[in-house]
């Protein structure tokens, strides 16, 4: 009933809603504001380091995107969020609790990175088991599974296996497990990794709907357009070190990446270096070369190149 | 428990779906002990190693003496002295092949073999042991003409006999196997136990490769829980596997029960020890390869040692005892305690026991290890 009631305003911007979520009560009071707080962890496979003194924090009601190559520590990252991993140093607190307590743990739904979904039974019968995971039984449990297949569209699959569905219904299928318990805080660690661009699409529209209902995301990604659509804030983590974090624009701002702009001269493309890309781009026009020009917008991409001097790594 | 049910269920929902799995799980045994019985049912002997027998000697003379190290010389037979109560014990408990008891006066009427009336002897054997009772009756003629040799210095004496040997048919007094299925039936719930161990022990490895073990593990419920609705899982498969094979056996192919209670006591000790053994096997693989390696190699380990697939009597007799680390053994009298041996329920107590307590320690390891290293 609360979520309607907030959905009749959608104008409201971010941390309106956070305001109104708390005013509704629809979020829990967490300590401070923050959802998670990792502070300064380190965790190693034995003598490799995964996780080196990491530190960041997770506000209620926001995407947090961990931007990162293959092996950079980010699926590591979020077993230590969750407290499948104890940290060799620091500390994790999920609302100020340790995340291994069964409490905490009611609250925090998982999309693993690998389709962690009993490929034999059916879309059913794989969220009626994880949702008894949860605690849920009887008519609580059919109205839950009844929403999380509507929510991902597979109602009408819904009693056929997991092993008859194509790569993308097997990833929704992965989130509807995560979001049975109706979690305030949702870890999703690339849930979008090998699937079509309709499935993309519609799980993007299941990310911005859980959004405006109020959840808490990390969402851990190599994909910078789907970090640019969907997250509040971004950390870019490589070799297990966050090296930076903020919103688009404050990356953008602060490590000095331009929207580039590109003229063709006399047959040869050359990048305009001048601060005023307007004024020499009217030069070139008056002087009758230009013969074509293109721009190229700042995006995390660069960030990264910026940050690293390195393309990310499949 | 709604949690440890839901994983057990959920269990068994996976083995059922894999066709080939439940082939083996119950399928396999069945027409292991079927083909089994047919063929034993024929009868027949063979080459053995030395006979576990136990010896009770009223008689104590010099000629009795003499008899019993005659009979050890053939090496064919490994002798061992009891009291004829202890004897006969030995064997129906499955302890001995077969017992001889040499009664008082065998040596007062050792001139009595000349006048057709020779000393004699009673021997019991092993009713599930019958194909060894013609060559261990061989034996006890060859002893008895060896120590007439020794009194008269040499010669033959194959016109006479040396000692009348008795035998005592144990299935007389005691509820004995009246056919071949008695003793194949034990083999199927060996079998069954074997491919429930072997299903369910790659089960947790396969949750991991699969990842759903992560969301497992992720989930408000506690570590045990996991390790339970396994442990649950194989308990069920294996109970209801027993019924179906008791079931078929004893209406179809006539088995004997002589005691259901007991019977059913054996199965759920049976159940209990592979419900354990499971829960200690799937947490020593790291991969499914390596689970299903070390499944398959210790439950082959298990029945060798512990006849499942090769008689006791075919092995050296440390390997007889050796034996005794094996649950298949123990199983195996459990279940033919309660069929056709007539154990009472202090002797039940044995067996059974061995088994629960297998099962309990076994799986305590492995919810440590469990907790260990997944946790």
């Amino acid at each position: 009933m609360e979520l309607e009631e907030l959905r009749r305003y959608p104008e409201l911007n971010q941390e309106d809603s956070f305001a109104v979520s708390y005013y509704w009560g629809i979020l829990p009071d967490y300590q401070g504001g923050i959802v998670l707080n990792l502070t300064n962890i380190s965790f190693s496979y034995g003598s490799n380091l995964a996780v080196d003194q990491l530190s960041l924090q997770v506000n209620p009601g926001e995407i947090y995107g961990l931007l990162g190559p293959n092996g950079a520590g980010k699926s590591t990252t979020v077993m230590l969020a969750i407290g499948l991993l104890a940290p060799d140093m620091g500390s994790v607190e999920i609302n100020g609790q340790s995340p291994a307590k069964p409490e905490v743990r009611q609250r925090v739904g998982v999309a693993p990175q690998s389709m962690s979904i009993y490929e034999e039974l059916t879309a059913l019968g794989n969220l009626q088991f994880f949702g008894k995971m949860y605690g849920l039984f009887g008519k609580e449990l059919s109205e839950r599974v009844e929403w999380a297949l509507e929510f991902v569209s597979l109602s009408d699959r819904c009693k056929d296996t997991a092993a008859s569905f194509s790569g993308g219904m097997k990833r929704r299928l992965n989130l509807a497990a995560a979001l049975m318990h109706d979690p305030d805080f949702l870890l999703l660690d690339e849930p979008t990794a090998g699937v079509d661009p309709q499935s993309r699409n519609s799980l993007f529209e299941n990310i911005e709907e859980l959004k405006r209902q109020g959840k808490t995301i990390i969402y851990t990604t190599h994909y910078m357009e789907e970090a640019e659509r969907l997250c509040d804030r971004i950390g870019i983590i490589d070799k297990g070190k966050l090296l930076a974090q903020g919103t688009i624009k404050e990356f953008v701002k602060e490590y000095g990446v331009k929207d580039r702009v590109f003229a063709t001269v006399g047959g040869d493309e050359q990048e305009l270096t001048g601060e005023n890309h307007i004024a020499e781009l009217s030069q070139l026009q008056s002087d009758g070369l230009l013969e074509h020009f293109r721009t190229e917008r700042a995006n995390l991409e660069q960030v990264f190149l910026n940050l690293t001097g390195r393309k990310l790594r499949d | 428990m709604r949690v440890i049910i839901a994983i057990a269920l959920k269990d068994l929902k996976l083995l059922f779906h894999d066709k080939s799995g439940s082939f083996f799980v119950f399928g396999f045994p069945l027409l292991m002990a079927v083909f089994f019985g047919f063929i034993f049912a024929g009868g027949g002997d063979g080459e053995v190693n030395p006979m576990k027998v136990v010896v009770a000697d009223a008689d104590s003379t010099a000629t009795s003496i003499e008899f019993v190290t005659q009979l050890t010389k053939t090496g064919a037979i490994n002798v061992f002295d009891f009291s004829e109560e202890e004897a006969i014990s030995a064997v129906r408990r499955g302890k001995a092949t077969a017992y001889l008891i040499i009664p008082e006066g065998f040596e007062a009427n050792k001139m009595g073999m000349f006048s057709g009336n020779p000393p004699e002897i009673v021997v019991g054997i092993d009713p599930s042991r019958k194909a060894e009772a013609g060559m261990l009756i061989g034996m006890l003629q060859k002893a008895g003409f060896a120590g007439l040799q020794g009194m008269f210095g040499g010669g033959s004496g194959k016109s006479m006999t040396p000692v009348a040997i008795s035998v005592q048919d144990i299935s007389v007094n005691r509820t004995g196997p009246h056919n071949s299925f008695d003793v194949t039936f034990p083999q199927s719930i060996v079998w069954l136990l074997i491919g429930a161990a072997t299903a369910f022990g790659v089960s947790l490895v396969t949750e991991k490769t699969r990842g759903t073990l992560f969301r497992l593990q992720a989930a408000p419920i506690k570590p045990g829980s996991i390790i339970l609705g396994k442990s649950l899982a194989s308990f069920i498969t294996t109970i209801s596997g027993t019924a179906v094979l008791t079931l078929i056996f004893v209406n179809v192919f006539n088995v004997t029960i002589n005691s259901w209670p007991f019977v059913g006591l054996a199965f759920v000790s049976a159940a209990i020890c592979t419900s354990g053994v499971v829960v200690l096997i799937s947490v020593m693989g790291k991969t499914e390869a390596s689970a299903g390696g070390i499944s398959t190699a210790v439950m082959l380990f298990m029945a060798m040692t512990g006849g499942g697939m090769v008689p006791l009597m075919f092995m050296p007799s440390w390997m007889q005892t050796f034996g005794n680390i094996s649950f298949i053994k123990w199983t195996v009298l459990a279940v033919e305690g309660g069929s056709w041996r007539g154990f009472s329920f202090t002797e039940m107590m044995v067996p059974c026991g061995i088994l629960i307590g297998i099962g309990l320690l076994s799986g305590i390891i492995g919810t440590v290890v469990f907790r260990k290293n997944y946790l």
